[in-house]
């Protein structure tokens, strides 16, 4: 008995492993066309990415600040804030998985707009929990000259060993 | 450091979400690749190639050799487009300056991209180009892969040798040691399959992975002490599986088997009972609810057998039902949305698995079909399609306000253009420095013959010119009484006069050079805001011109890929139906069997009470049960 519904088993079991070779194929060809749509989405994407940023923040008048952090021993990043010449153009909430992301070598584009050519002046807070998690806000200020080209600016969080405390600057690039 | 990066790197292409570790990268040199590391590490894959792709756009990363292209090659991999990814690591592994480290990543992904297309035997021939320059967090799955390809192969030896070499705490190494089990298993070399398969059990289970692991491998032990004879063994290894576990029915079932070929028929009755109430789409019940019954009836307790047979053709009906609601349910377009939120269709990898389902009411009918890998991956296209489809649409929405801006813009422009011409002319610029220069030479001149006059103030040049008109009236008055007196006050007047003009001439001309020179500023300033503002209104229309074939271009573009987005995902929801519906039939035909083999057993017995003319003591067979 025990032999025989084995048996019954094994032969549904096989049966229900075997697939059509034209389905198969079928298969394989949505799988193809999905990866050649993949591709096209992806470069549309860029171009649209490229467009829309020649188009709402053009070179001469554009100014992106990134967001780069150390290992995060002496500082656990809650938000940043960014003023340019004293008005606020970002307030971010990170997640965990942001801060895990930053952790790892990743770089946030925090900020992309507009300033006019000449002088500029950038201050970023950093809130979150410092050494001994107690709450923590710290500022970094930057003078900057705008020119035609695109500015490019690193917001850097670094933990500093020796001090037992974490470091805040700003990279022009 | 490099080798840290990369081993974070590609820990993080290998594990889902959670399981990579916290390593940290090599220092980034262009803010673009960590912007797409910072995508990437969130698992974000779409997103993190469309920043290589602007990358690219924009001239490439610099600093950072060859790793983009591994990486791209990895999201790639990671997101299902496995043609682009071959082609990268085919031309990664062709260039001269790819350092070790890379060439040995890239072979090895090559290797796993070729074993996911099922290419068995160019995967063994990828992988055994691997040098000693893998990272070591990466070895240990690719021995495992390895010997699962060479097991696959029929080259049990060969695996064998790669397994010797891998690090028993290792997380890869259970599933290297069960595919092992498997192979020896099939070679018929069963004291070797349970000495591999106790690796696997003898490991502390903390994850719910493990405990996964553990349960298959107990299975795979008990039932090869059943082929070895060895009930006692397979008893204790069915015992130790979890038994509201994944393998929980099957372990009941086993241990009911063994217990009855130890004569222990009531035992493997209490065993199989505990599976009467269980999900009846799965095989396993089917099969205990015949057992148990057939029991029975060995037990010598035909009425209760006839009462279990009636239970079990009840049960199958009702699972009949169930799927013939469920085939009706699969034949309805939005069924896979309820399988597929969108939600869940964000941008999650190919590590997504179908127990990341939402709960559905019929799920459970499912269960066999989703574990099929076609299925799974049918799924996982869907998936995609929507976010494919949700990001054109997202698109399609911004490039509307594309046109806005550009009008506005252009608007503007032939708005202000003439207030900006007239207020800011050449022409005005022309006067005011011709009237600029004028004075600057007035200057000079005054400078060069010590005009102390020509610096004179309002005030001194009214009295100068009384002085002057004096004098001309003393010249009428020569020979008067007083005429001396007159001529001596006027000269007193005009020499005190002229000293001051003399003694003040150089703090004046000093102001005025000051304030020429101030002009000459104000008037230099003046000429570069107009060379800027000539700029601005040449190239002020730049803001807005060109831009308009480049718009429609990429709206018909959004279109053309939403229009193929939704043929596919007309054609994937058709394969995935196909499928749902051949496992569907697959699975009915199973029960139609089950149903059929109750029901003959049912008629059998009744046959036998009319035979033995004694009648079951639970009820009285009705015609239609007879007749079936």
């Amino acid at each position: 008995m025990f032999n025989r519904f084995q048996i019954i088993i094994l032969i549904l079991t096989l049966c229900s492993g075997v697939m059509g070779a034209a389905q198969a194929a079928e298969e394989k060809a949505v799988d193809k066309q999905i990866q050649d749509l993949k591709k096209q989405v992806i470069q549309l994407n860029r171009d649209l990415f490229v467009l829309e940023e020649e188009l709402l923040f053009p070179a001469n008048t554009q100014v992106a600040v990134y967001l780069s952090m150390d290992v995060g021993t002496f500082f656990q990043l809650d938000s940043v804030e960014i003023k340019i010449d004293e008005d606020t153009v970002s307030h971010y909430l990170y997640t965990k998985k942001q801060v895990d992301a930053l952790h790892r070598g990743g770089v946030q584009r925090l900020h992309v707009g507009n300033v006019k050519t000449g002088e500029h002046e950038i201050t970023a807070f950093f809130i979150g929990k410092g050494p001994k998690g107690r709450d923590y806000k710290r500022g970094a200020t930057f003078k900057f000259n705008k020119d035609t080209d695109a500015k490019m600016l690193e917001l850097q969080i670094v933990d500093k060993t020796a001090k037992a405390q974490p470091e805040f600057s700003i990279k022009e690039w | 450091m490099r080798l840290v990066f990369q081993r974070c790197l590609w820990l993080c292409l290998l594990l889902p979400i959670g399981s990579a570790n916290a390593l940290k990268t090599d220092a980034i040199k262009d803010l673009r690749y960590g912007a797409a590391l910072y995508q990437f590490y969130q698992q974000d894959y779409f997103d993190a190639l469309t920043e290589l792709y602007i990358a690219d756009h924009h001239g490439g990363i610099q600093g950072h050799g060859n790793d983009p292209e591994l990486v791209r090659g990895g999201i790639q991999l990671s997101y299902g487009m496995h043609e682009e990814a071959q082609v990268i690591f085919t031309r990664l592994l062709a260039e001269a300056d790819i350092s070790t480290e890379n060439r040995d990543l890239a072979w090895f992904y090559l290797g796993k991209l070729l074993h996911q297309r099922r290419y068995d035997s160019r995967a063994i021939t990828a992988l055994l180009n691997v040098g000693e320059a893998l990272p070591e967090e990466l070895r240990d799955q690719y021995k495992t892969t390895l010997a699962l390809l060479l097991i696959r192969d029929k080259r049990a030896a060969e695996a064998e040798t790669v397994l010797q070499a891998l690090d028993e705490k290792s997380d890869w190494a259970p599933y290297g040691y069960y595919n092992l089990a498997v192979a020896y298993h099939r070679l018929g070399e069963f004291e070797k399959t349970v000495a591999t398969l106790n690796k696997i059990t003898q490991r502390k289970i903390y994850t719910h992975e493990a405990l996964h692991l553990h349960d298959r491998a107990q299975l795979a032990k008990a039932h090869t002490h059943i082929t070895l004879k060895q009930p006692e063994k397979a008893i204790a290894a069915f015992r130790s599986i979890a038994v509201e576990g994944v393998y929980g029915n099957r372990a009941l079932l086993g241990l009911g088997w063994a217990l009855l070929e130890q004569g222990d028929k009531q035992g493997a009755l209490n065993v199989w009972s505990e599976l009467e109430d269980r999900d009846v789409t799965d095989t396993d019940i089917q099969e205990a609810l015949l057992a148990i019954p057939q029991v029975m009836e060995k037990l010598g307790a035909p009425v209760e057998a006839l009462n279990a047979y009636r239970n079990s053709s009840q049960r199958f009906e009702q699972a009949k039902q169930r799927y013939a609601k469920l085939r009706t349910e699969v034949a309805k377009a939005d069924f896979f949305d309820v399988l597929v939120s969108e939600e869940v269709s964000a941008q999650m990898g190919w590590f997504w698995q179908a127990s990341d389902l939402p709960k559905h009411e019929l799920s459970p009918y499912l269960r066999r079909l989703v574990a099929q890998n076609a299925f799974q991956e049918g799924l996982k296209n869907l998936r995609d399609l929507y976010f494919l489809r949700r990001n054109l649409n997202q698109w399609k929405r911004h490039s509307q306000t594309y046109d806005f801006v550009i009008n506005t813009r252009r608007e503007a422009y032939e708005k202000r253009l003439p207030n900006i011409e007239k207020a800011g002319s050449q022409q005005a610029l022309a006067t005011l420095s011709a009237e600029y220069q004028t004075l600057a030479d007035k200057v000079a001149l005054i400078e060069q013959q010590r005009d102390v006059v020509a610096l004179a103030n309002e005030e001194e040049v009214k009295l100068l010119q009384r002085l002057e008109r004096a004098e001309a009236t003393l010249q009428n008055l020569r020979g008067h009484r007083r005429y001396e007196r007159y001529a001596e006050r006027v000269a007193r007047v005009k020499g005190a006069l002229m000293w001051r003009l003399s003694y003040d001439y150089d703090e004046r001309l000093w102001q005025v050079k000051k304030a020429l020179k101030q002009t000459a500023d104000q008037l230099a300033q003046s000429e570069v805001r107009y060379v800027s503002l000539r700029k601005a209104i040449a190239t002020a229309p730049q803001s807005f011109t060109g831009y308009d074939s480049r718009i429609q271009r990429v709206k018909t573009e959004i279109d053309i890929a939403l229009v193929k987005t939704h043929s596919l995902v007309d054609k994937q929801k058709l394969a995935l139906q196909g499928l749902a519906l051949a496992e569907l039939d697959r699975q009915e035909q199973r029960i139609d069997q089950y149903l059929l083999l109750s029901r003959a057993a049912i008629a059998r017995l009744y046959d036998e009470f009319n035979e033995r003319q004694v009648a079951p003591e639970s009820e009285a067979p009705s015609d239609e049960e007879g007749q079936q």
